[in-house]
């Protein structure tokens, strides 16, 4: 079932055309990629999709609902999760806080209830989520930290947990492994896998190759701003028009 | 035709000191990246001291004039850039930092102007000779044309400065990057430098010329600088030949508004409010609808003027705080109705403050226009209560408040830090002009106390013990702002917002929200503190007085400490008892929020942390002297 489909995606900054009827499906249960070479328009892509920036043509349906028009914190709660290429955790916050954050923001909570101190009938599944999430994560260890003293690796899966825990059914994730130890990815790896098991859709945008060949099931090859090739990891890979456009020049 | 063109010669007599002004505050800005909101009080302060130097020290005025405006005041600008901006560079403060510490340098330097020369009035000495030289028969004054003459001097020589100059190239890349402008050899001090010099001289120049025509007082001049800010903000803080062309259209504006009487009708109030202040609305109308108002370098947040952390106090200490303040707030209540009177206004001003903390230390936001709020509130409470039960008026005027609030957080959701402060500040003002000093609104209005489901609070010991409810129920607002979803909500909005949108929180919604909650809290503290005097003054919600140095007091005793917000409502009203003027508390408020960039988070948090043994350091990057000579040349 596709999740999330996005249908001749155009951006331009000024009369630069960053990214050029670009069209890409996300279905449920499996991992896509992104990849292309620096300046390909992967992350301003990204940001069409979760509604950080508006887009000049095309249409984003997402759960089968046309979520073109809707702002980013909109989508989200309508369970499109998301991380960040520059790490946005909240830093003065502890790291279960984050990923409190994450299970609550996605109900619409009601603002004058909190502010009258009325408690949340949901507070305790909430945390429920959240105990979940650390333990697939690892993270059970810095639970109580603040955010800003952890390392980057850490902090990508604050992130990535942040979002899991507003139970997305599609999961964008940018560059998740970069800044990442090997042990470290090995174990991104396995949350990917799981994550995709229980029926989450995945794409990322990622630098790692071998990452990309190893859990992809589908990838999407993108150079200055078009859709260069997509297909089976394999079957990208061994496309003449990506390996000159980025495979090559990654080596050199 | 003759009375237009008569007009605009007049208009342009303060148009250029406007534009003057202006250029000055774009100038500062473009070589050092702060906005200084100090600029009318050091204007202010370099007027009384030109005074003193002419009528009482006999200085011939010749010399005195060139004296303040070419040395004192460049002397002035390099020694404050050395002493309180430098250090916040060096660290990377944000703009939010240097702009609170500008607010705390104006609320300084006011303060040692009332220090020093008093309130009352005083006739300040014309700088150039005013003869009136006759051309057909029109009149003109001599000084309105030395004054166009030095306006158009000095836009030029600056323009070609700050131009394609080998000085302008440097000043531009200290603005972006100081730390790759240091690393390319560019003397980062000798801009920064300058760029103070040039500004506190035009400052100079403008207080100078301003304070013949108006009467000398501490408040009176700088509120007039202050609203010259509508050339900056007209000029997009970036060009000095829109500067230029702005203060003089404002001026021209200004002038030629007195054509036309209106003297009945709906809006006679509105439009005699409106001649004398055209440049309010240009401020705040230019705020409002110009497009890309960009601030250079990073637009700022108020994220940094709150302590670093979300402190966890641990429930014992914090209930022995609590509690402390408590007793303390609860003890004026065993004194008799004298005494008990001057407490009165404690727990009032406390409400207002603590409605600032909300905004600041847990919106993230800077509004320099909380006073406005309060007023509504009181104004609104005094005009329904003459009608409707006193519960009610109070509530009404809570709802007025929040009204106002909701609007001025529109431009919120998109703008920080400099415009929205500029914004906030603008609508505070324009609140004061319009509606608190218009005679229709705010004539013979009869303040009561409410009637509480029969218990009548007019007795001064239950209407403080009232009050103090009040404040109760604030703290608890404020206490569930900092717990529970909607605590992290405001945390996450204010650490990430791209995060916190990616996690569905809605940013525009939270922002209108707070601005609400906090204004309706303004609005009650208003209201109690015009049930104190039992009247409506509009100086009691002084966009300058009371606004600035409010916020300047929250932001230094912690922006995000409630319990900060209410000491600091004590020492204002014990200040004001003991010396007899509030103006006393202003030189130890201005003193702390200087030193602001030393103490980040405030000085209770700065003061807490020392307690624990923790100094905090800094890490500055900065150049050996052998690195320096190094990179350049």
């Amino acid at each position: 079932m596709t999740v999330l489909d996005a249908r001749g995606i155009t951006k331009r900054f000024g009369g630069r055309v960053a990214v050029d009827d670009v069209s890409v499906a996300v279905e449920a249960g499996r991992v896509s990629a992104l990849i292309g070479p620096n300046g390909a328009g992967k992350t301003t892509l990204f940001s069409c999709l979760t509604g950080a920036s508006e887009i000049d043509g095309g249409s984003v349906l997402f759960d089968g609902c046309d979520v073109t028009g809707l702002g980013a914190d909109e989508r989200a709660r309508r369970g499109l999760g998301r991380t960040f290429q520059r790490i946005s955790v909240f830093g003065s916050m502890s790291v279960r806080d984050n990923l409190l954050v994450g299970a609550e923001a996605t109900r619409r909570t009601s603002l004058w209830r909190g502010l009258l101190g009325f408690r949340d009938r949901r507070a305790s599944d909430d945390l429920e989520t959240v105990e979940r999430v650390l333990v697939l994560l690892g993270l059970e260890d810095v639970r109580d930290d603040e955010a800003a003293t952890l390392s980057t690796g850490r902090l990508r899966l604050v992130e990535l947990g942040r979002a899991l825990c507003g139970r997305p059914k599609a999961l964008l994730l940018d560059e998740p492994a970069s800044g990442l130890s090997d042990a470290e990815t090995d174990g991104l790896r396995a949350v990917l896998r799981d994550v995709a098991a229980d029926g989450v859709g995945v794409l990322l945008v990622e630098h790692d190759v071998r990452l990309v060949m190893d859990v992809a099931d589908h990838v999407y090859a993108l150079a200055q701003g078009r859709l260069l090739s997509s297909g089976t990891p394999e079957e990208v890979a061994a496309d003449p028009a990506v390996r000159s456009a980025y495979l090559d020049r990654s080596a050199t | 035709m003759l009375l237009t063109l008569q007009l605009a010669l007049a208009g342009l007599a303060f148009g250029s000191v406007a534009a003057l002004s202006g250029i000055g505050l774009v100038v500062t800005y473009r070589a050092t990246g702060v906005f200084n909101l100090a600029h009318g009080a050091i204007a202010t302060f370099l007027a009384y001291l030109h005074w003193e130097l002419v009528t009482r020290q006999g200085v011939p005025e010749a010399v005195a004039a060139p004296l303040v405006v070419l040395v004192l005041a460049p002397v002035l600008g390099v020694l404050g850039y050395r002493a309180v901006f430098r250090p916040l560079q060096e660290r990377e403060a944000s703009p939010a930092e240097s702009l609170v510490t500008t607010l705390g340098l104006f609320v300084l330097v006011v303060g040692l102007t009332t220090v020093l020369w008093g309130t009352s009035a005083k006739r300040a000495p014309a700088v150039f000779p005013t003869a009136r030289l006759s051309v057909g028969s029109l009149t003109v004054r001599s000084d309105t044309l030395v004054q166009l003459g030095v306006v158009a001097v000095v836009a030029v020589v600056l323009a070609v400065l700050t131009g394609p100059t080998r000085l302008g190239a440097d000043v531009r890349a200290v603005v972006d990057r100081r730390d790759l402008a240091l690393l390319s050899g560019v003397d980062v001090d000798r801009v920064n430098e300058l760029g103070w010099a040039v500004g506190t001289a035009l400052s100079a120049i403008t207080g100078l010329l301003l304070a013949p025509s108006l009467s000398l007082t501490p408040y009176g001049l700088t509120l007039v600088v202050l609203e010259t800010f509508a050339v900056p903000v007209l000029a997009r803080l970036s060009s000095l030949g829109v500067a230029t062309a702005a203060g003089l259209a404002l001026g021209v504006g200004q002038a030629e508004l007195a054509q036309v009487h209106v003297t009945s009708g709906p809006f006679a109030d509105l439009y005699q409010a409106l001649q004398s202040n055209l440049l309010v609305v240009a401020l705040l109308a230019g705020l409002l609808l110009l497009p890309s108002l960009r601030e250079v370098g990073d637009a700022g947040t108020a994220r940094s003027l709150s302590s670093r952390r979300v402190r966890r106090v641990s429930r014992r200490r914090s209930a022995v705080v609590y509690g402390v303040a408590v007793v303390l707030l609860a003890s004026p209540l065993a004194f008799p109705a004298e005494q008990l009177r001057q407490a009165q206004a404690v727990p009032g001003l406390a409400v207002v403050l603590v409605s600032i903390v909300v905004l600041t230390g847990y919106g993230g936001r800077i509004s320099l226009g909380h006073a406005g709020f309060a007023g509504l509130g009181a104004l609104f409470f005094a005009k329904l209560s003459d009608g409707a039960p006193e519960l009610i008026a109070l509530v009404g005027g809570m709802l007025a408040a929040g009204a106002i609030g909701v609007l001025t957080g529109y431009p919120a959701i998109r703008r920080r830090g400099l415009f929205l402060a500029l914004t906030t500040f603008a609508v505070g003002v324009t609140v004061s002009r319009f509606v608190f000093e218009n005679p229709s609104l705010t004539a013979s209005i009869d303040v009561r106390r409410p009637t509480f489901f029969g218990l009548h609070l007019s007795g001064d010991h239950t209407f403080y013990a009232f009050e103090l409810v009040c404040l109760v129920v604030a703290l608890l607002v404020v206490r569930n702002l900092r717990s529970g979803p909607l605590g992290r909500a405001l945390v996450a909005a204010r650490d990430s917002e791209d995060g916190a949108r990616a996690s569905g929180i809605d940013i525009g919604r939270l922002t209108l929200f707070t601005f609400a909650v906090s204004a309706v809290m303004a609005g009650l503290g208003g209201a109690l503190l015009a049930e104190t005097t039992l009247s409506f003054d509009s100086r009691a919600f002084d966009p300058v007085g009371s606004s600035l140095v409010w916020f300047t007091a929250v932001v230094v005793l912690g922006a995000d400490s409630a319990i900060g917000a209410v000491l600091a409502s004590g020492l204002f009203v014990t200040m004001q008892l003991l010396t007899g003027t509030s103006d006393a508390a202003l030189l130890p408020i201005g003193l702390l929020a200087v030193l602001l960039g030393r103490f980040p988070g405030g000085v209770l948090s700065g003061l807490t942390a020392l307690g624990r043994g923790e100094v905090p350091t800094q890490v500055v990057p900065r150049l050996s002297s052998t690195g320096r000579a190094l990179v350049s040349r």
